[in-house]
Formats: C-alpha cells, structure tokens, sequence
C-alpha cells in the first residue's frame, strides 16, 4: 500500500471491486441452474448477434418463395424442416431471435427508466408526491397487462412497434411498486440522514445514495422480465397483433402454424422451444442474480 | 459426580469463499449440573457458536467439525440420532437468545406459540400430545412462573404488544416449557434498558436457583455475568483464556487478556479507573496467529508464545492457558 | 466567544397519531451547552434523547421551543437557510454499519460534505487523507468499502467525516454501544483526545452510565420527554436525587461477581403517548406522594445541581 499521495494503482483503487466481482462469480458458478440459465442467456445473445451469418438460408428470413419445398419434415438439409411457403424454419427461428431481443430490451428498458425515477420519488419524498404516482400505479395495474396492451394495439394498429408501446405501458408500474418500498427503506438509513446532517439537497441523495442501493432488486427483476417480455411480444403476435408476416417472430410463426397441426407439427414446435428455452434461461439466470444480490448471502 | 455438559478439543471451522475460518481451536470445559456459568468474550470469540454447537444448532455445512466431542449427561450430541436430538433440545438443552423479537412469530399469539412447544416437547418425550386446552393452561402456568401479570390474557396478545422486558420474559417461559437441564442464555438482555435487565437477570437467577437448573450464561458485559455466574470462562478468538472461580477470576486474573479486558471497561463506581484499551484488533480467524492466538497483542509475550500453544494449566485454582501465567498479578 | 454555544428552550417535538393522541417525544426541554463543554445525556428507551439529538442538529424540526445556535435561532429556519450552517454541528450513529453508504468508497464518504458544502478542491484527496490520519486509520483504507471494515474502523471513518468541515458540535448518539469493550475503550479514548485537541463541545448521549461518567462534564437525566435532572456528572452519580437517576444508577451491574441486582424499579418502560397527570415518574416512583399525582414538578434548585421532584 502506497504511502506517497500519488495516484494510486487502478488495481489499488478498486480492489474492493475486484474482490467483490470474483465472490460474486464464485457464488454464482455453485449453482447448476444459474450457469444452466447463464448459459442459455449466452447463447441467445450470441444467436442475435451473429444470426444473419450463420444461417444457412438468409433468403428465406423474409418470405421467399419456394412451394416446391413446401412443408418438408427436419432434415439434413433442412434442420427445423420449412414452412408453408418453403423457407427454411431454421433460419426463421434463429433470425427471430434478434428481433426478440430488441424487444425485450427496449420493454424493459422503457419501464424501468420510466418506473425507476417515479418508485424513488414516491418512495423517499413521501406525502402528496408518493400518493399522486402510487395511485396512478395502482390505476395501471389494476387492469390485467393483456387486456391493456390488446386495448392499445387496438387503437394504434397492429405491427410490432405499437405492441412494444403497448407493453411498455403495461411495464413500468411494476418497477415502480418494487423501487418504492426499496426507497422507503433507505429514507430512514443512517447514512442517508449524515448526508442530510451536512446539508445534501434531495436530488443529490437520490442520485448517490438512493438509486445506487436500488440496484439490486432491479437487476434482478429486469433479467426476470427479459424473458416475460418476449413471451408477451409472442403472445401479441400469436393473436395477430405483433409482427406481421413475413417478418420472422416466433409468436406470428406459432400462429400460422396452428392451421398445420398436428400433421406438421414442426412448424409450431421449433419456435415454441425457442420461447420456452428463452423464457427458461432468463428465469434461471434472474434467480441465479437474486440469490447472490440477496443481503443475507453477502458476507461482511 | 457426572459432569452435565463434558467438551473435550473440539474444533470447529466454517468454509467460505475466503477459505476457512478456524472459529473454535480445541475448546475443553466441563460444566457440573447446578453450575452457573458464564462465558465472556467478545466478537469473534465463539461464544455464541460455541453455545449453539451444543444442541447441534450450527450449519454443517458451512460449518465443519474438525475434531472432539461434546457429551451432554454422557451422551455424544454428534452422534444421536434425530428422536435423541429431539429430546435434547428442549428437555435437555433450552436456549434463550438476545432479540426476543425475531425469535417469536409476529403472526401467531403468544398463546398459540407457547402451546405449540409444549405440546411439540410432549412428542419429543414420548407422551401423547396434551390436549390444546390443557396446553394453554401449562402456558398461563409458566407466564405466571416467570412474574408476568394477568398470564391469561396475554396468551392472547400478539408479540409486537409486548414491551421488550415482557418479550423475553415470554422466551424465558418457553424455555422453561420442556423442563430442561440446562438453561443456556446468549446474551440474554442485551437488548433491553438498564433497569429491564436487573429485572429480568433477576428473574433468571431466581428461576435458576428455584428450579436447581443448570446455567450457561454468555455475554460481553462484565456486569451481566458478575451478577449471575459463580463461575467464568473468558473466550479470546477460539480459545479458552482463563477458566475458574468468579470471585478470584476478577479479583486476580491471570490470563494478560482477562486483564486488559477487565481494564478496559468503564466502571461507575470506581471514576477515577479509565478504561485503558488493549491496542491491537481482534485476529483474522482465517489465517490466525500461530502459537497463542493473543499474542500480537500481548503486553507479557515471549518469542515461545509465537510457537507453542499454550495448554490450560492449574494456576492459583484457575485454569489457565498461557505461558506466563505465574507473572504478577 | 463568548455566551452558551448552545441554547435549547422549551423544546418539544409531538408526534399526532390516530384517534386524536399525540406521541409527545420530546416536551419542553431546556438545555445549554458552553464551548468544549461535554454534556452526556442519559435515559432509557422513549425518553426521547435520540429525538433530542435530531433536533438540536434540525434534522427534524421541533414542535415548539427555541434553539439557538452561537446566539442565532435555527428553529424556525428552512432548509436552504440551514445548510451554511450544518458545517458546524455534525452528528455520530449508533450502528457504524449502517451509517456509511455499501456503495461508496471511505474516500467517497468522508468527501462528501466538502463536495456538498461546495469545499471540495483539487486536494481534496490530500484532505481527505489528512482527515483518515486524524483518526488513525492508514490512508489504503481510502478505497475500501464499508464491508470490509470492522465496527470500530467505520465507527472511526464516520468521525472523519464528521470532522470534515471543522464543526464546534458533536452529537454522539450512542456512538460505542454497538462496539466491544476493548474497541469501545479505544474509541472513548480518542474521543477524549479529540476534544481536548480541537477544542469541541459534545452531547453525548448514551444509556451506559459508566461511559457517559467518564466522558461527560454535565450530565441530564431524560425520563418520557423532559430533563427530571442535571449537574455536573462525577456529583449526579454519586449523589443522585431523582428517585428515577437513583434507580438506574442502583441497576448498574459493576464489573465483578456482586450477586443479583436489586432491580428497585418495577413496571416496564412507559409510552410516551399516553403520559400521566402530575409528575410523570410517579406511577412507577417509590417515594410518590399525593401531590405528585396532580402537580407537575419542575427542575429546581440552587447551583449547578437541579431536580424536578416534590420529594427531593
């Protein structure tokens, strides 16, 4: 440890960071179902980055027709086998997967940055404030989010952008209910009260000490969501009210595929594992965060 | 005569992320049935671990018995199977710990949870279980054994009604309830005011001796077990320092760390005494000083203390592990 | 300077609860407090010390009453009004573990009121480094987080940050009794030692007689809200007057095999919201008598020495 006032080492500077990230990691590779939802997270974000090369019929992603081929059975030519219209299921499957990326990041994205700032006002400054936003909360979340959402599709049209809104809107409250009480609780920490004992404004408080112990819950509820999300976006375009053909998403593909059961059955299967193996990993791995995030599993 | 509880070189390790922390290194003591005990020490001593290894109430995983054993009425507790266990805790062994609050469920009556124990202690002994109003009268019975007013309505309050005093008073009542051998207290009245305390340590020293039990009294307060013990054990980092007579204990202690402990606390009928603390900081349990664990510390230490551990030895009447025991009082 | 650093009148701080009751905390409380006097305040739970503390320091603002701070009345200011003057009077927690943020650094903590009172330079690590020396901690702590610390380490941090803007006051609230006695007995020492270095005038409040004793010039008495009794501290603990301070200075377990306490006060803790008439101890008082039922007494008393009691 450097006893001159020079710029201490980065090593030096955030050791404490660097311990606290290999505990972390330590903690979390002692589970099998985290690493297992670890894992499936990985691999769907690799699929999404890199879809586009490596899929062995790009055309096929947006509805080139091949009758000749329609409705063939997996094969080695053709993994998933194909559909009505003879592309490769394969290909659709995969390339879908960065569309439901995107949707899940910006759903979750958009309620937590709207819900966040809100559940954290309301939380610590209390009084009017915290009644006008929890009531406004309770308004949304007393209408059950499908209903919501298929009311909000209705009015701006379907297509995926409207059910991304649709959804985010239905979104945000939850984050809200969960910051609140988390903020609630930190109002009366100690430490919170020396910042005030020195004379911080609440802005300040809110942004260092507030937010920061936020953290946790929310990094744990969002990775939960992710796979919510994409569920609810294939549940949007499973009725209709997505994406629409010939644009590749699991729900729309589902859809169609209901016609073609049970003879062809792995027009719907395939893209049902794939929401299932989503939703699965990101549940796991949500899980995996919460179990080491949790205060009673930290050490000191 | 059998001694009631017999340790003989037990060690205990927790495993975790940082490696293993050795928490008990070769604890021995041997209390007689009628005792009262007291085991002072501060954090990371092991008292309270200590305590808890006896009803086999430490987490194997992540704790892990290195070596010895612990007899209780000559019975090894690690090697009963779960109906002896059954019998142990409670019949046995009772314990009572520092905050009454998170020991009592806040969504159950007191009466509720008390008739739950001594009906759980009926099974643990082989007896049908009691019918529940037969339970609940035992209940009112023991509030009323441990001074609380009106006994029977307070079988109907909720724990969060009680005052703090009233609280522990309760968890002294359940301990009660399975007629136990061995009262074990962690920090009995830790939590509550001043005046509470010398009540409650009051209540316990009178349902000791009126009961004939057997006391194992743990703290950090001087005061606390002065008031109680005939006899105390001072824990330092795993170890036993000095273990004997209360009187001669504080009166003359042997061991340099008894001393400084007793130095260090402030005491209000001696003002012109300040308290002196004892320089250095508690050891990491992880990579702990070899030899004599206090000997970083150790106003008297000699170059042996860094090698050899000191075994307890008879010294004055005590016992006591150091090498330089014999020194000026 | 000089006139009292501290001046509190009639202070009272009442907490309205449902069905028309009121919590009174604090009720009519009169304190003074010289420059690098010690004044230890002492009490049991729901006497209102801790209340007290908050708000001398206006972290909440009082019901009634005056405070005067080096002559000025804070009482009434606001929050923009008050924030100069935080830097002279800071406070130290009970629980070190809870009072740093996890999430930032000791550098970060201890910075922190030199970045909100604007002070903070180019050199504020040089300060910040010369504030952790102060207290004896090595300056590799600066970027440590509050888990890796032992108690009496934060404990030590919380006072350097404390000291940051220089303040005249200290309140500490039961700053040791989360500690061990060998860690408290270093904290108490360099307590000391501070005062007398920086010339600091401290309230401090604790329930531990024998801490408050060897800390404390003057000491006040707390029982449900009001001050039941004062004077210097080495004359009220060996010549207690309020049957209420005799009762707890008789439950102080001494260090050393003494038998059983007296416990001479039966009844439990009061509550605050529902206070008795007359002289609020005498429920539980074993010298009551009848007009202490329907009078309330007031402190009372010649010299530095006062009680509030018929019988005393």
């Amino acid at each position: 440890m450097s006893m001159a006032l020079g710029r201490p080492s980065f090593a030096e500077r955030h050791a404490s960071a660097i311990r606290q990230a290999r505990f972390f990691a330590w903690s979390f590779s002692r589970s099998p179902s985290s690493l297992l939802g670890l894992g499936i997270v990985l691999g769907f974000l690799f699929i999404a980055a890199f879809g586009p090369w490596i899929v062995p019929y790009p055309a096929d992603a947006t509805g080139a027709m091949n009758l000749a081929n329609r409705l063939q059975p997996p094969s080695a030519a053709h993994w998933f086998g194909t559909d009505e219209m003879g592309n490769d299921l394969y290909t659709r499957v995969v390339l879908a997967t960065r569309t439901s990326l995107w949707v899940g990041l910006t759903i979750v994205g958009v309620a937590t940055l709207v819900g966040v700032p809100l559940g954290i006002a309301a939380g610590y400054l209390g009084g009017v404030v915290r009644s006008v936003i929890m009531r406004l909360t309770d308004v949304f979340l007393s209408v059950p989010g499908i209903v919501l959402a298929l009311a909000i599709v209705a009015a701006l049209g379907p297509g995926i952008l409207n059910g991304i809104i649709a959804l985010s809107i239905v979104w945000w409250p939850g984050y809200v209910r969960l910051v609140e009480a988390k903020a609630l609780a930190l109002r009366s920490e100690p430490f919170v009260e020396a910042a005030r004992a020195v004379g911080a404004s609440h802005a300040r408080i809110l942004a260092v000490h507030i937010l920061p112990n936020c953290t946790s819950p929310i990094i744990v509820k969002a990775s939960m969501d992710m796979g919510l999300a994409i569920l609810a976006a294939a549940s949007l375009g499973f009725i209709g009210l997505g994406a629409r053909p010939p644009a590749p998403e699991w729900g729309a593909m589902i859809s169609v595929a209901r016609t073609y059961m049970p003879d062809w059955w792995w027009y719907a299967v395939f893209p049902g594992l794939a929401i299932y193996l989503t939703v699965l990993g990101f549940n796991l791995f949500g899980d995996g965060l919460r179990d080491i995030l949790d205060p009673k599993s930290n050490r000191g | 005569m059998t001694p009631l509880l017999e340790i003989s070189g037990y060690r205990l390790a927790f495993d975790g992320f940082e490696g293993r922390a050795h928490v008990l290194d070769g604890i021995d003591l041997s209390v007689a049935p009628g005792e009262t005990l007291g085991i002072v020490g501060e954090t990371g001593c092991g008292k309270s671990v200590l305590a808890r290894s006896i009803a086999r109430l430490v987490d194997m995983p992540p704790g892990r018995v290195l070596g010895g054993t612990i007899r209780f009425g000559g019975e090894d507790v690690f090697a009963m199977d779960s109906h002896a266990l059954a019998r142990l805790r409670g019949h046995g062994v009772a314990m009572i710990f520092q905050d009454p609050m998170t020991f009592l469920n806040p969504v159950f009556s007191v009466g509720a949870q008390m008739v739950d124990v001594i009906r759980a202690h009926d099974r643990a002994e082989g007896r049908p279980k009691r019918p529940r109003c037969a339970a609940r009268a035992a209940a009112a019975a023991l509030l009323a054994a441990v001074r609380l007013p009106e006994p029977e309505r307070l079988l109907d309050r909720y724990p969060h009604e009680l005052s703090g005093g009233m609280r522990q008073r309760v968890l002294i009542a359940m301990a009660l309830a399975g007629n136990p051998r061995l009262l074990v207290a962690d920090e009995p009245t830790t939590a509550l005011d001043v005046t509470i305390q010398a009540q409650v340590l009051r209540l316990i020293g009178e349902l000791v001796a009126e009961r004939g039990l057997t006391l194992l009294l743990i703290s950090h307060d001087l005061g606390v077990i002065g008031a109680l013990c005939r006899r105390v054990v001072v824990m330092y980092a795993g170890t036993v320092a000095e273990d004997g007579d209360a009187e001669t204990l504080f009166a003359r202690p042997r061991h340099p760390y008894t001393r400084g402990l007793l130095a260090a606390v402030p005491d209000l009928a001696r003002p012109d005494h300040r308290a002196r603390p004892i320089p250095g900081h508690i050891p990491n349990l992880l990579d702990p000083p070899p030899g004599c664990r206090f000997h970083p510390r150790c106003p008297l230490a000699i170059p042996r203390c860094a090698t050899e551990k000191p075994l307890p030895r008879e010294v004055d009447g005590r016992r006591v592990a150091c090498h330089r025991a014999e020194e000026a009082a | 300077m000089s006139g009292p650093l501290l001046e509190v009148q009639g202070l009272a701080k009442h907490y309205p609860l449902k069905g028309g009751r009121v919590l009174r905390a604090v009720d009519g409380v009169d304190l003074s407090l010289a420059p690098g006097e010690s004044l230890g305040l002492v009490g049991e739970s729901g006497c209102g010390k801790s209340t007290v503390a908050r708000l001398v320091l206006r972290l909440i603002p009082p019901t009634e009453g005056s405070i005067r701070f080096e002559g000025r009345e804070i009482a009434s200011l606001s929050d923009a009004a008050l924030r100069p003057l935080r830097r002279h009077m800071q406070i130290i927690f009970q629980n070190p573990h809870a009072a740093l943020n996890p999430r930032r650094t000791v550098f970060a903590s201890i910075a922190e009121p030199l970045i909100v009172q604007g002070m903070a330079g180019a050199d504020a690590q040089a300060r910040v480094a010369a504030l952790l020396r102060q207290v004896g901690l090595p300056e590799g702590f600066l970027w440590r987080y509050p888990h890796e610390l032992s108690g009496g380490q934060k404990q030590r941090v919380c006072i350097a940050r404390a000291l940051a803007l220089a303040p005249r006051l200290l309140v500490l609230d039961e700053p040791t009794s989360a500690l061990d006695v060998s860690v408290q007995a270093q904290i108490l020492e360099f307590l000391q030692e501070l005062r007398a270095r920086l010339g600091l005038a401290y309230l401090f409040i604790s329930h531990n007689l024998a801490v408050v004793r060897q800390v404390s010039d003057r000491v006040a008495v707390m029982y449900l809200g009001r001050i039941v009794e004062e004077g210097p501290a080495a004359r009220i603990f060996a010549t207690p007057r309020h049957p209420y301070t005799r009762a707890l200075v008789a439950s102080v377990l001494p260090p050393r095999p003494a038998g059983l306490p007296e416990a001479p006060l039966g009844g439990d803790v009061p509550n605050a919201a529902e206070i008795p008439p007359g002289c609020r101890f005498a429920p539980r008082c074993p010298l009551r008598m009848e007009r202490c039922m329907r009078d309330d007494p007031r402190l009372a008393g010649e010299g530095p020495h006062r009680v509030a009691c018929w019988a005393a």
